[in-house]
């Protein structure tokens, strides 16, 4: 194949390997900002909605069941946390 | 003087002598020296490593925790003022709501407080770790591990009070909006 045939392949291999490694990088700066852990979970209060004309009996409906599962869910920490075992000491 | 000059010789030899085997005695005890601080030299150097990896995730997770208590207190002091809201247009008495919201964010203030310094405990502790005295990493240790005990009592304690405390009030509430209606 005489060479200036070969010099568009060239030139549309390099950008095809130039987007792969770009779209490579972007994937590894992206996933590895953060532990695993701290995506995991969201931290946003959900808004709190009520239908208009409801009174004190249905507010703390919704809230004791809204707040009464937040609080089920709410992450204690560990008593051995800190300890030689969980350290590797 | 030729006497003085063998004198001088004579010592010289002598000294030289005596000193000598001491020399030669040096070297292997220098040598254990030197590997004897070799040796702990990398034993601080993996303690550090470990240290650093497992407090970074120690300090990750209750940074996420935070975040979670923090919304649900959020929760509960907009939920605790909707309600608020809804019995002072109802007329009933909110003195007993108003005081258990009060209660409510000064623990969660406490908890703000014992996280803070937990969480600075975790730092100083893992500067500690790539230091060179053993001591001073134990006694930071210690610290931590005591202001841990405090912050997983204060979470604890928040969550227990609005169970028997504001949750109760919040009821009661209802209850007496409910004979109202009656």
């Amino acid at each position: 194949m005489p060479t200036s045939k070969m010099t568009p392949l060239i030139v549309a291999l390099v950008v095809v390997v130039g987007i792969l490694f770009a779209g490579w990088q972007y994937r590894a700066t992206t996933t590895t900002s953060l532990p695993a852990e701290q995506n995991a979970t969201t931290t946003q209060p959900t808004e709190i909605v009520l239908p208009s004309g409801a009174g004190v009996e249905e507010a703390v409906d919704s809230a004791t069941v809204d707040l009464d599962r937040g609080a089920s869910n709410l992450p204690v920490p560990a008593a051995d946390d800190l300890s030689d075992q969980n350290l590797g000491l | 003087m030729r006497k003085m000059h063998i004198v001088s010789m004579v010592a010289l030899v002598a000294i030289t002598l005596s000193v000598t085997p001491v020399r030669a005695e040096e070297t292997p005890f220098r040598a254990r020296q030197a590997e004897r601080q070799e040796k702990r030299q990398e034993s601080i150097t993996a303690r550090c490593q470990l240290i650093t990896d497992r407090m970074s995730t120690q300090i990750a997770r209750h940074d996420n925790n935070r975040g979670l208590y923090q919304a649900w207190s959020q929760q509960v002091i907009s939920w605790t003022e909707k309600v608020k809201e809804k019995a002072t247009t109802a007329g009933l008495s909110t003195s007993e709501l108003d005081a258990d919201l009060a209660t409510f964010k000064t623990k969660l203030a406490a908890t703000e407080a014992a996280h803070q310094a937990y969480v600075t405990a975790l730092k100083e502790t893992q500067q500690q770790a790539c230091g060179e005295s053993d001591g001073a990493f134990k006694s930071e240790l210690s610290q931590a591990r005591a202001l841990h005990l405090e912050m997983r009592t204060a979470i604890m304690d928040l969550r227990s009070f609005y169970q028997n405390e504001l949750r109760p009030t919040l009821q009661s509430l209802r209850q007496q909006a409910a004979q109202e209606k009656k």
